[in-house]
């Protein structure tokens, strides 16, 4: 009697676990099916958004059909529920697993590293970073850099502190499928009051995503600008950005 | 081997290993944490003997590499830029830091075991049962449950071993089963010890009013004398403390504050406060060898 019982709570036991691990695997399986989806997704739209230097309007309507799919596909990666979406003829961000870089192709961009807010608010600013703060607020000058194709800014930017012995810390979040730069020069973000950290702008342009999903064209002209006042001080509001656009 | 600071009154070992304990914690100078980690290494190897440095060595060395290696892997702030790991540099003041940080939790560990050795739960009782009775009685009652509860099963296991029905010996199952057996028991035991505690005390009229309690501390001319040596130390670190002298920058580049006279003298206060039960003890020992020698 006690031996079958106890042989029955076993069955129950393995049958509830594999019953577990069955459903465990169809819902892996279908998440993996979902990513090479949305992958494939992006990749067209980025394939789609290529030509829009050459003809604007011809992909301008492809552009509109594969924004949705875009923007289902970011849902997806993020729990921001808000995709970043680019101004028309400004790069959409691509999705990290698209980028392929051909060393075989060289191309040239200026660089652009400069902290001069922080000589506008030097009360709030970390005295025992005082050091590490150029006299001028230009942590690089502007200067032509190489990089090959299918490269972002991230990259141009790592390759560039690396080679000037220039201090970089960088995280990648995983929400947002891109890289945060922390602090360049040891001048990390909050270090002149809450609002501080760095931001990048393209050709005029503070791009709403990651600087690691923003692949760079020839002749770009990218800047990374500390800014004290979340972009406020630095013309990259994004809210009037916003309502500009 | 006898420690003599243990004999001095509670309220100079509480206020010793609470000052040096709160020093430790707060100081990331290195002269600072040099002197603590030495003296609390040294005075944890003569209160525990050869057992603490065996665990000073396993547990508390592996600890601090472990710590020292983590941070710069972690940490990338500093000037000094030695290498690369991923996207992100390792500098020297990471790993620096890192070392530190590692010198600070074993020299924390290490007075903690100090005062373990040191501050018996009579002398805690003494000094908080007016001030808090009951969280201080508890609190003596909680320390005291897992070496006792551990004395308790070992008494039982013996026991079941002269009746055959050990878990040394046997198929897994059996095995098993007399642990449960032993646990059953264990269990028992315990309900069973604390209806009797809480009798016991009852019996003794615990919680009645106007009670008093006996205790035999007093404070004597000896006792006023380390206090007074104890605080004149605390105040001196406390000040050296607020004109900084206990810390140290370490981002983005390494900036400590030279020796001047000052500061001299604060690295020699805390020097003398962690040394000061080594020192008594030192002194006892040469008095003791001295005075049989001449007989």
């Amino acid at each position: 009697m006690k031996k079958a019982a106890v042989k029955a709570i076993i069955l129950c036991l393995v049958l509830s676990m594999s019953l577990a691990a069955m459903a465990g695997c169809g819902l892996n399986s279908r998440g993996n099916e979902t990513d090479e989806e949305a992958a494939e997704k992006t990749h067209q739209a980025v394939e789609a958004q290529k030509p829009v230097e050459e003809s604007n309007k011809d992909s301008e309507a492809e552009g509109e059909q594969e924004k949705p799919a875009v923007i289902a596909a970011d849902k997806e990666q993020s729990t921001e529920g808000k995709s970043p979406t680019a101004p028309q003829a400004k790069p959409a961000p691509a999705a990290t697993q698209d980028i392929k870089v051909n060393k075989k192709v060289e191309y040239h961009v200026t660089l652009l590293i400069s902290c001069k807010t922080i000589l506008d608010n030097m009360d709030s600013f970390d005295q025992s970073k005082l050091e590490v703060l150029p006299k001028n607020g230009v942590v690089y000058y502007a200067k032509d850099v190489k990089f090959y194709e299918g490269e972002t800014v991230f990259d141009v930017l790592l390759r560039e502190t690396r080679n000037g012995r220039i201090h970089m810390e960088s995280v990648t979040s995983p929400i947002y499928d891109s890289a945060y730069i922390e602090g360049i020069n040891n001048i990390y973000e909050f270090d002149c009051g809450e609002l501080s950290g760095w931001m990048y702008k393209v050709n005029g342009w503070f791009p709403n995503y990651g600087c690691s999903r923003y692949v760079l064209k020839d002749g770009d002209q990218i800047e990374w600008l500390y800014t004290c006042d979340l972009g406020r001080d630095i013309g990259g509001d994004w809210k009037q950005q916003r309502s500009g656009n | 081997m006898k420690d003599i600071f243990s004999t001095y009154h509670p309220i100079i070992n509480f206020t010793y290993f609470a000052a040096v304990i709160l020093f430790s914690m707060f100081s990331m100078n290195p002269v600072f944490l040099g002197i603590s980690a030495v003296a609390s290494f040294a005075y944890s190897v003569w209160l525990n003997g050869k057992g603490a440095f065996k665990f000073n060595v396993m547990f508390i060395m592996p600890m601090m590499v472990t710590v020292a290696i983590l941070n710069p892997l972690f940490s990338h702030g500093g000037v000094t830029i030695l290498g690369y790991i991923g996207n992100n540099p390792i500098t020297k003041e990471s790993i620096l830091y890192g070392v530190a940080t590692g010198f600070m939790l074993a020299s924390v560990i290490l007075w903690f075991s100090c005062y373990n050795a040191v501050m018996t739960s009579d002398k805690f009782i003494y000094l908080f049962g007016r001030i808090m009775p009951a969280m201080s009685l508890l609190f003596s009652m909680v320390l005291r449950f897992v070496p006792r509860f551990k004395a308790q099963i070992r008494q039982i296991s013996n026991a079941q071993k002269c009746v055959g029905r050990d878990v040394s010996s046997g198929t897994y199952l059996q095995r098993a089963r007399c642990g449960i057996k032993i646990l059953s028991v264990m269990v028992t035991w315990a309900l069973e010890n604390s209806i009797e505690t809480a009798d016991s005390m009852r019996a003794r009229g615990y919680g009645l009013k106007g009670r008093t309690s006996f205790s035999i501390y007093r404070m004597d001319s000896r006792d006023k004398g380390m206090l007074a040596l104890i605080t004149l130390c605390i105040m001196l670190l406390a000040a050296g403390a607020a004109a900084g002298w206990n810390s140290m920058q370490y981002f983005p580049s390494l900036k400590g504050m030279e020796a001047t006279g000052f500061g001299i003298l604060v690295y020699t206060a805390y020097f003398f406060l962690c040394t000061l039960p080594l020192m008594l003890d030192l002194k006892e020992t040469i008095k003791w060898k001295l005075l049989s020698s001449k007989i």
